[in-house]
């Protein structure tokens, strides 16, 4: 029986069994009821990934590489999934805890290796009506401002971003998800918001209210420092498809295509 | 000569086998996941839960909306469900899909029905915002509307359902007799459909507590103000599950003792039977 | 004072036109087959149901008049409606639902009981006072009905079918109580012609939405003025041709009394009472005697109803002690006899 770790602000969720179980059977569910094609890889990648992460897919299979499907959901819901033998090929983390989890239990290829960084910036409406131009703006009373909560890991980023800058304000509302706060700026809820670079930038075009939100970076030295940070791990050592897959993600294409949708370089 | 007999009788007709079978499969399966809930508890820290504000913060600001919710639904939902079941108005049945529409929509859809409606751009909450300063989203308020929203058909529903199988001719009788319209409906009609009425509250209070999807949507999350219950325990399976686990126990403990002490006098939902 | 007007409504399909003329302290009756719109006539006299058309002028003044513009709501007239099935408010007690008419009037909580007190004992219900409605039985409910309704103090009492619900046993009680000289003007609506030639002044024959006949009981078992009012009050109306005296009843000859109908075809009313039955050919003055069989035998708390069959169909009224001397079962051969003088005949 692993340790539980007991209330600490961001708080890793290792495996109680019942929950695992009960993913974990969902899981197996899903992806056992699908083709029973040995050659497709199943990847659990964190949520934020998703847009950049299909066009990573569709770079890799055009390269010749084999079909991919892909689970998104929070980091620490698909780290319980795994460790409860959830049969994953590979796991993209948004955080280093999360994969720390599952490197204790399994043994993958070799070292995680990080393929991307996720810079924090403020999303405002399209045009900056408000004028905020960084995170000591965000204190002015009149704003209404959204951040992830604290139990996911873009809010404990958020939080620590505020903390570095030495900014302080209650926010309005803990969305319980990054891409929520987003929604809530476009849809003029709230004046601001603390988001990934990668949900903004990387947005299709076609989204109607992309258009309708604008990045602003943090303006502080220390609060940009603190970033999101992505490492990938083939889970099986002997899947050399799954081997392949992570070194791909860790290559130019790769990266050119998380550029491309908002993430840093790894 | 009849030998004494001593053994109970058995005068009541036998239950058929398979309808006791599956019963037992149905109990089963609402209890077993409830009490492996219950196994998981970490009671040693039962009492931090106590102590700790957040939890305590989360249950009275559910229970104090669920009320009100439930209150607003009743005075609301009671006319409502007069108008569909006594009138002849033209379009009810649109009228009631209109009305029962957010029992079927998934939560969520419905708080962002709410937003487009009374958001701070919405339909009505942008006059709102902009002439009064009232504004509606990420208040204890939003947090009561959504309650409404997704839980007054429940109400609606049972009441309709018992105002259709009053019997009329009672209500003929006491008018030949002089009373008031006003007097019918409260002499008569209401108190023949107080059971229904009573389920409808019980159903409606208990939508109301474990709303999460509108809830969340339209009055979004902030302790003390809208994290009520059951977005508290979502966000704690995401860090720490003995607190979600604690939560949900709170929460499914003080629906447990409500629905008990109600005893059978709430399922009379269809035609007020006691 | 009185109600007088015209009832005109359209029901679903059916189109009701009725004229009213009740006198007061009258009991009038209503007959006719169910679907008839006896009910509606009532519901419309109480208010429950508007008029369409016509008018209806009550015992205080015009109570409904279409074109006038003109409805006197239920509450507001001096009228009260008793049902079939007594239709009592099941979460209040005996007192409280005899009470409710004068409490819905604004009189006083004492008042009111005491009220009510008076005419439970009025008839014959005190036991009954604090109890509760689902402990009562259909007569003792129908008792309390009675009382509730004469609690109000109406102008008119309507009755629905009063007695319908009710077994032969309490039957009789309630006809009597229903027949007591003390009680306001009557409507009573019946499908037994029995209580309306009993109980009433005056009875009122529906079919199909209109007035057939009208008149006093005498009248209309005297001169029935169509097969139908003769079927409806229980005689038994036959078709045949008439020449002169001689009858022919399905090719049957039957010999008449003195009338002044003319030849041709007729409808020949036979009064249950008027038929005797014998076990063997009677003697005796009697010109009409035949032979037949006996279909079934109806019994009721109050008489005994033989149906005859071929050649001449009809139903004889004996008592039960006469049934029992001619010692005769269902497909048994019995003679029947009935006078020249009691066959009515009327044109057809």
């Amino acid at each position: 029986m692993i340790d539980r770790q007991r209330r600490t602000p961001r708080r890793v969720c290792f495996a109680s069994p019942w929950r695992a179980l009960v993913a974990g059977l969902c899981a197996i569910g899903l992806l056992g009821s699908c083709s029973s094609d040995d050659t497709t890889l199943t990847v659990f990648a964190a949520s934020s990934l998703t847009d950049a992460l299909d066009d990573i897919i569709a770079e890799h299979v055009a390269a010749g590489g084999p079909p991919i499907r892909v689970s998104y959901a929070g980091s620490s819901t698909l780290a319980a999934q795994i460790i409860d033998g959830a049969p994953a090929d590979v796991f993209i983390s948004a955080n280093p805890e999360q994969m720390d989890a599952v490197t204790t239990v399994i043994d993958g290829h070799g070292a995680p290796v990080t393929i991307a960084h996720n810079s924090l910036v403020i999303a405002v409406e399209r045009d900056n009506p408000l004028g905020i131009t960084g995170l000591a703006d965000l204190e002015r009373p009149d704003l209404l401002i959204a951040i992830a909560a604290p139990e996911v890991p873009a809010g404990d980023y958020a939080r620590r971003a505020l903390d570095a800058a030495g900014v302080v304000f209650t926010p309005t509302t803990f969305e319980t998800d990054v891409r929520a706060v987003v929604t809530r700026v476009a849809l003029g809820e709230v004046d601001a918001g603390i988001v990934y670079a990668s949900d903004i930038a990387g947005r299709d075009t076609t989204d109607d209210d992309t258009a309708a939100v604008a990045a602003v970076p943090l303006g502080h030295p220390d609060a940009a420092g603190i970033t999101a940070e992505y490492p990938a791990l083939a889970l099986d050592a002997t899947n050399a498809a799954a081997v392949d897959f992570v070194a791909f993600l860790g290559g130019p294409i790769a990266t050119a295509a998380m550029a491309a949708r908002g993430f840093g370089p790894p | 000569m009849t030998s004494l007999r001593t053994r109970r009788r058995r005068t009541a007709p036998r239950t058929p086998i398979p309808i006791v079978v599956l019963a037992v499969i149905a109990v089963v399966f609402f209890a077993l996941p409830l009490l492996a809930l219950l196994q998981r508890v970490p009671w040693s820290d039962v009492g931090d839960l106590f102590t700790a504000s957040a939890p305590r913060e989360a249950l009275l600001l559910s229970l104090l909306t669920s009320v009100i919710a439930t209150t607003c639904a009743l005075v609301l939902g009671l006319p409502l469900a007069w108008v569909l079941a006594r009138t002849q108005l033209p379009g009810r049945h649109v009228i009631r899909a209109v009305c029962t529409l957010t029992m079927v929509l998934p939560p969520v859809v419905a708080g962002v029905a709410l937003l487009a409606a009374l958001g701070r751009r919405g339909l009505i909450g942008a006059s709102l915002n902009d002439w009064f300063g009232i504004r509606l989203p990420f208040t204890t308020p939003a947090v009561v509307i959504a309650q409404v929203f997704v839980a007054m058909p429940f109400l609606v529903l049972t009441v309709e359902s018992a105002l259709h199988s009053t019997d009329r001719t009672v209500e003929d009788a006491a008018r030949t007799l002089g009373a008031s319209p006003w007097t019918v409906i409260r002499r008569v009609t209401l108190p023949a459909v107080r059971p229904a009425i009573l389920s409808g509250l019980v159903l409606t209070w208990a939508r109301a507590l474990g709303e999460f999807g509108a809830t969340v949507t339209f009055a979004g999350n902030f302790p003390g103000t809208t994290r009520t219950l059951p977005v508290a325990t979502y966000l704690a399976l995401e860090s720490d599950v003995d607190q979600a686990v604690l939560m949900s126990v709170l929460l499914m403990v003080v629906s447990f003792v409500v629905l008990v002490s109600m005893r059978d006098r709430w399922t009379g939902a269809i035609g007020g039977r006691r | 004072m009185s109600v007088h007007g015209r009832i005109i409504v359209h029901v679903g399909e059916c189109r009701i036109d009725v004229p009213i003329d009740i006198a007061t302290g009258a009991t009038v009756a209503i007959i006719g087959p169910n679907g008839a719109g006896k009910t509606t006539v009532l519901r419309c006299l109480a208010g429950l149901q508007p008029l369409d058309d016509g008018r209806l002028v009550g015992v205080d003044g015009v109570w409904d008049d279409p074109d006038a513009g003109v409805f006197i709501p239920p509450q507001h007239r001096r009228v009260a409606m008793m049902f079939q099935q007594h239709a009592l408010i099941s979460h209040l007690n005996v007192r409280d639902n005899v009470a409710f008419g004068p409490r819905s009037r604004g009189v006083g909580t004492t008042a009111a009981d005491q009220r009510a007190a008076d005419v439970l004992a009025r008839v014959g219900a005190t036991h009954l006072i604090s109890r509760r409605v689902t402990d009562l039985s259909g007569g003792e409910a129908q008792r309390v009905a009675l009382a509730r309704a004469l609690a109000a103090d109406p102008e008119v009492l309507l009755l629905d079918e009063p007695l319908a619900a009710l077994d032969a046993a309490t039957r009789p009680a309630m006809r009597r109580l229903l027949a007591a000289d003390d009680l306001p003007t009557r409507m009573i609506v019946t499908h037994d012609p029995i209580d309306a030639l009993t109980l009433a002044d005056q009875i009122m024959v529906i079919d199909d939405g209109v007035l057939v006949q009208v008149g006093s009981p005498r009248e209309l078992v005297d001169t029935p003025r169509s097969a139908y009012v003769a079927e409806i009050l229980g005689l038994n109306p036959l078709s045949g041709v008439l020449t002169g005296d001689q009858l022919l009843i399905g090719g049957y000859p039957l010999t008449v009394g003195a009338h002044t109908v003319a030849d041709g075809d007729v409808v020949a009313v036979v009064r249950p009472r008027s038929v005797s039955l014998h076990r063997s050919r009677p003697e005796g003055s009697p010109r009409n005697v035949w032979s037949t069989r006996v279909e079934a035998i109806e019994r009721s708390a109050d008489r005994v109803r033989v149906r005859l069959g071929a050649p001449l169909p009809l139903v004889v009224e004996v008592t039960e002690g006469g049934l029992a001397a001619l010692d005769v079962g269902t497909g048994d051969d019995v003679w029947a006899s009935v006078k020249a003088s009691e066959i009515a005949v009327f044109p057809n």
